[in-house]
């Protein structure tokens, strides 16, 4: 026997509800419009594509918010809630007129805020670094082999001639003919963008899921910035010309 | 002696005119209808729960107090158009295939009761494109040896007995998604009265009923549940049946099982849809032509739900059975009843 038996019933003592992440969620106004009682009929449940493959129930994100349960709550901005693929069909079916989509949603952005889905969101580090530094998210070369072992072999032979192919496809537009990036926006755009983010916050929030890509970034655009500031220089003064 | 116009000829009507009649009242029954018993009758209910006795013998003598009493004038295949004056004195225009006639009554009873919800709106329940899909008035008529398949339970479809059975309860009702938040009261019991009546018949056949709560709180009904559970080994899954689809050419339904908190497809050959109750046509039209209260789902409002009941938001204008909500046929008739003693001693006043 272990130093201490656990009791394997759950006593209830001291209301578990009315934690910090729970005001938080009840803050948002999507709740108000998604949860009006449930009724556990399992109507979404049955319905829920994620459901019926992954460790998800939209009827237990619905008991668990009516619940309230400050540690439960915690496990799921963690977890379960990524696994949610907001097709919205519980919306569309529950005869409460509920949306555990909705209530998924909320507390998606209030997992990132608060620092609760760098775990959750890891499998997504290559996507967020090629929009951060590329700008746009996806590229041929993600779709590799390797990654997909269900290819077949003409999927792994047409792979293999990734760059033959668009080049004979996109002839005359050699923005196109990469195949590390979707497509290669100029270097003063990408700058233009990673500024943006920088000024605007959305940086420091990715910050939240993803620290060191935060470095990454800022220190590409240190190693442009002489250059693109020039740049942007150079084209103030042009428009001020245009305007005389 | 003043007259009394009764509108509706189901079982709370019915029972309203004959209790009237025998305290000396004149009444006329008007039934858009051309036979009398109203759903009850349109439907074929074989058997009533908890005692799976004969719809018939309930009906049937109801039916034969009225057309036996000569106080009462049956007016079949009428509907009462228009209404004018007040109490004690209404002037009510009652129309039939040949003509209009006018009259005049002391009081009006209506007592238009319930239309069963229709399943198409539901359109995930694949009512209308699967034939094997019916409801439990369907199943009711089937069951009925005066029924079109002389009491043989068969697929629609291609007529073969079916083996597996799978009844939805809650259609129509409790769902928000077609505007009817609220419990039809008979589902729960005439589900498994039908579960019990099939296995009964099919001795081999497996039902399954997926449910939400059972609600069993009629005379008896607790009882028929633990009886169809003990004795007749009717599978009672706790979560609502979500989705029908076609699956090689099997229906195939989709729910959770809620408490062993996993989502389920089952494969079967017949589902039943145990419909709700919806106010019907006949209660929306005398709502409009007497100019009285309904409630946010059409039925008819009481003046007040605890002290007046059977009083509508007019004077002089009672409401009884199920035009006021879903309601069983033992209460319906208890309703009849009722609002006869309340119509009888407020003429007297």
């Amino acid at each position: 026997m272990s130093e201490e038996t656990k009791n394997p019933i759950t006593e209830k003592i001291e209301s578990t509800k009315g934690g910090h992440f729970y005001k938080e969620i009840m803050k948002d106004f999507r709740i108000k419009e998604s949860l009006h009682g449930c009724l556990n009929c399992g109507t979404c449940v049955a319905n829920c594509p994620a459901a019926a493959f992954y460790d998800y129930s939209p009827r237990e994100v619905c008991q668990m918010i009516i619940e309230g349960d400050e540690e439960t709550i915690e496990e799921y901005m963690k977890g379960k809630i990524w696994n949610c693929a907001q097709c919205y069909s519980c919306k569309y079916r529950c005869p409460k007129e509920n949306s555990a989509a909705d209530i998924v949603m909320a507390m998606r952005e209030i997992a990132v805020r608060e620092g609760l889905a760098a775990e959750a969101l890891a499998g997504y580090t290559r996507i967020a670094k090629l929009v951060l530094t590329r700008g746009n998210q996806l590229a041929p070369d993600m779709l590799s082999p390797d990654a997909f072992p269900d290819w077949g072999p003409r999927m792994i032979e047409l792979s293999s001639k990734k760059m033959e192919m668009r080049e004979e496809l996109f002839e005359g537009f050699p923005g196109m003919n990469v195949v590390d990036r979707a497509w290669a926006a100029e270097d003063y755009t990408i700058y233009e963008m990673q500024k943006i983010w920088e000024e605007s916050g959305a940086l420091e929030k990715v910050g939240t899921v993803f620290p060191f890509l935060v470095d990454i970034v800022q220190e590409d655009m240190e190693d442009k910035a002489e250059e693109m500031e020039a740049k942007i220089q150079e084209k103030k003064e042009k428009l001020e010309a245009s305007k005389k | 002696m003043k007259t009394v116009l009764v509108i509706g000829g189901g079982v709370t009507g019915l029972k309203a005119a004959s209790e009237l009649a025998g305290m000396g009242y004149n009444v006329s029954l008007v039934e858009k209808e051309d036979y009398l018993g109203g759903q009850v009758v349109k439907h074929k209910y074989y058997k009533l729960a908890p005692d799976l006795r004969p719809a018939g013998d309930v009906i049937d003598p109801v039916i034969k107090a009225v057309e036996s009493n000569s106080n009462i004038k049956v007016h079949k295949h009428s509907r009462v158009v228009a209404v004018s004056g007040n109490a004690p004195e209404f002037k009510a225009k009652i129309k039939n295939s040949k003509g209009e006639s006018e009259e005049t009554f002391g009081a009006i009873v209506v007592a238009t009761g319930f239309e069963h919800f229709d399943p198409i709106v539901k359109q995930e329940y694949g009512y209308g494109r699967f034939k094997d899909v019916v409801t439990n008035s369907e199943v009711e008529e089937m069951l009925n040896p005066n029924g079109p398949t002389k009491g043989e339970l068969k697929r629609p479809s291609d007529g073969k007995v079916p083996k597996k059975i799978a009844i939805f309860q809650c259609v129509g009702s409790r769902d928000k998604q077609v505007g009817n938040p609220y419990c039809c009261r008979v589902g729960c019991v005439v589900s498994t009265k039908q579960a019990i009546e099939i296995k009964e018949k099919c001795p081999d056949s497996e039902v399954y009923v997926y449910y939400m709560d059972m609600r069993m709180f009629g005379r008896g009904w607790e009882e028929l549940y633990g009886k169809a559970m003990e004795d007749y080994e009717v599978i009672f899954t706790r979560g609502r049946g979500a989705e029908v689809t076609l699956k090689n050419q099997q229906l195939s339904l989709r729910a959770e099982e809620t408490v062993m908190n996993r989502p389920i497809q089952h494969s079967v050959d017949m589902i039943i849809l145990a419909a709700g109750i919806a106010a019907g046509d006949g209660t929306i039209d005398a709502a409009k032509v007497l100019g009285i209260k309904q409630n946010d789902y059409g039925f008819l409002a009481p003046k007040d739900d605890f002290l007046s009941p059977n009083e509508s938001s007019k004077a002089g204008i009672y409401i009884a059975g199920a035009d006021k909500g879903p309601l069983d046929i033992e209460n319906c008739i208890v309703e009849g009843a009722a609002v006869a003693a309340k119509v009888a001693s407020n003429l007297k006043n």
